[in-house]
């Protein structure tokens, strides 16, 4: 199998050393750009998509701090490599089901990318690891700024940044971290949480964003207005958020190994570890969930003879394009589930 | 955004009431016999849909399969919130908008004078063409934008277009459209209809929005 995209292992973003990583395991700033003047890309024929598309990729090629990244064409890719991409978090499900002229550029690491042609011209978003909202933002901002001196921006005096979903219009930030609730989910606090968030004007999404699924007890929250409050505000308001949530998770997490519930929590943490370590076929949805709480019992201080940076690349690699670029062929569900279960034993195995 | 669905005695009141006197929202075909209230800046919007489209919308919770078992914790949400796009429809409701002094009367006709989208086809998918569609649709998605945001006055960081923009191609259309722009409305105020047809022909060229929908 001959892949367009070389990618390494994992993503910078997923090195698991960053602040409040045990219940935060990322943050991401976009922003939504459009071009000023263009059609946008749902709109736009195929000859303004492919204006577009140079366009930006000419822009980003004059920028100091883009210098060095790659460009990709995602409608000459393959739906696995498409996948493959939408699997790192580096491109949206839209994105990566898009039908006309798009494309992505990421720098070296994988932490800067820019989607060319999603529902915006440009969706510029960077990664860290942790709870960095801030530190995401600060390396966002200065290549928005020197990408908004080479091409021109369509705005707004009024409305500020104007995109193709007025949901997004203003400063069309979406600030999101991947949360962790592994112990609040047991404890079914979490609905009663989520539901409070959305007073807060935080959105509750799955584990590739918008439109898709919780899975392995991952939640993407991110800010659901953009329009009326500064950048920093916004930022500011989802960490100060995340903070009480990590606090409640934390507190959940004592509430589950108190001496009453002790057993029960270490009863399901181990026969999940069991099941990771023996099974024969797993599927994705299914192998997520128990890592999450084999990640759980690790962090909760249980013998467990596999350290959390295996479990956090499995919960990565055993993504199902995942799981075929390292067979290196294109795989059925049932020999999906066959090599899956293959690769977790091997590293439950602590080989 | 909460999504909730109604439960109990009195929404099954409500959901039949509605099945016998309601098409659904979305297609306009099916009879709507699934009630949804969504918190939206604690407004409250209502949507009345067909079971398919409500599942399509992603407004059903629905429950994943296999994993850990958590026995009487697992709660594992389908969608844990339906496209934000999707409630425009929703928002737009005439009933509940109210456009400013100068919004046309009837929102049918109006269209982008750039792109050539309609009001109409906007509330569908809930997608603008072109900036320029913030302009042609100003009075609507003034208030649009309130109801969305609560506010409907940015107050990030500013941003003015460059003139040392390097891209000359994208500069040049760009500046172009300003202008005519500019220029267009200049047209309409001062009721030069002929002089705004030409201008609006001449941005279509720039855009080539003609084959857009």
């Amino acid at each position: 199998m001959k892949l367009q995209v070389t990618l390494p292992e994992t993503s910078g973003w997923l090195s698991g050393n960053g602040p409040e990583n045990d219940v935060i395991i990322s943050s991401r700033i976009r922003v939504a750009r459009n071009v000023a003047g263009f059609p946008f890309p749902g709109k736009a024929n195929g000859n303004v998509q492919e204006k577009t598309y140079d366009t930006v990729t000419n822009a980003v090629t004059h920028t100091v701090s883009l210098k060095n990244a790659k460009v990709y064409r995602l409608d000459e890719m393959t739906k696995l490599e498409r996948r493959l991409l939408m699997e790192r978090h580096l491109i949206s499900h839209e994105h990566a089901e898009s039908k006309g002229v798009a494309g992505l550029i990421i720098d070296a690491n994988e932490t800067i990318s820019i989607m060319i042609n999603e529902e915006d011209h440009l969706r510029l978003a960077a990664m860290e690891s942790g709870l960095a909202l801030e530190t995401a933002w600060e390396r966002l901002n200065r290549i928005d700024d020197e990408l908004g001196q080479i091409m021109n921006y369509a705005s707004h005096a009024r409305w500020g940044f104007l995109t193709a979903c007025p949901t997004n219009c203003g400063t069309g930030l979406r600030a999101s971290c991947l949360t962790h609730l592994v112990a609040l989910t047991i404890t079914n606090e979490l609905p009663i949480i989520l539901e409070t968030l959305t007073r807060l004007g935080i959105a509750t999404r799955g584990l590739y964003g918008e439109g898709t699924k919780a899975m392995g007890n991952i939640f993407q929250l991110s800010n659901a207005t953009t329009l009326g409050r500064p950048e920093s505000e916004i930022i500011n308001h989802l960490t100060q958020v995340l903070k009480r949530i990590i606090r409640h998770e934390q507190e959940a997490r004592a509430k589950i190994m108190s001496p009453e519930a002790r057993i029960k929590t270490e009863d399901k943490i181990f026969r999940s570890y069991g099941i990771l370590k023996t099974a024969r076929m797993l599927s994705f949805e299914e192998s997520v969930s128990h890592l999450s709480l084999v990640a759980l019992g690790i962090q909760l201080g249980l013998e467990i003879p596999v350290d959390i940076a295996s479990v956090n690349k499995l919960m990565f690699i055993t993504q199902p394009a995942h799981v075929q670029v390292t067979a290196g062929n294109e795989l059925g569900p049932d020999e999906r589930d066959k090599v899956r279960a293959a690769i977790i034993r091997k590293i439950m195995d602590g080989k | 955004m909460k999504v909730k669905k109604e439960t109990g005695q009195k929404a099954e009141g409500k959901r039949l009431k509605a099945e016998s006197s309601m098409i659904c929202q979305k297609c306009k075909k099916n009879p709507a016999n699934v009630n949804f209230k969504g918190v939206f800046n604690d407004e409250v919007v209502k949507m009345a849909l067909c079971e398919d489209c409500a599942r399509k919308t992603g407004l059903v919770l629905g429950f994943g399969q296999g994993g850990a078992d958590l026995g009487a914790f697992g709660f594992p949400w389908e969608k844990p919130g339906a496209s934000l796009a999707e409630w425009i429809t929703a928002l737009t409701d005439p009933a509940g908008l109210t456009p400013s002094i100068t919004a046309p009367t009837t929102t049918r006709a109006l269209k982008c004078n750039s792109c050539g989208l309609s009001y109409a086809a906007f509330k569908d998918d809930g997608r603008l063409g072109c900036d320029n569609c913030y302009t042609a649709f100003a009075a609507y998605l003034g208030p649009l934008l309130k109801r969305i945001h609560g506010s409907d006055f940015h107050a990030g960081k500013a941003y003015r277009q460059s003139k040392k923009a390097q891209g000359e191609a994208v500069r040049n259309t760009g500046k172009n459209l300003e202008q005519l722009r500019a220029a267009l409305e200049k047209a309409i105020k001062s009721e030069e209809y002929e002089r705004a047809a030409q201008i609006r022909d001449e941005i279509r060229k720039i855009t080539g929005a003609g084959g857009a929908k």
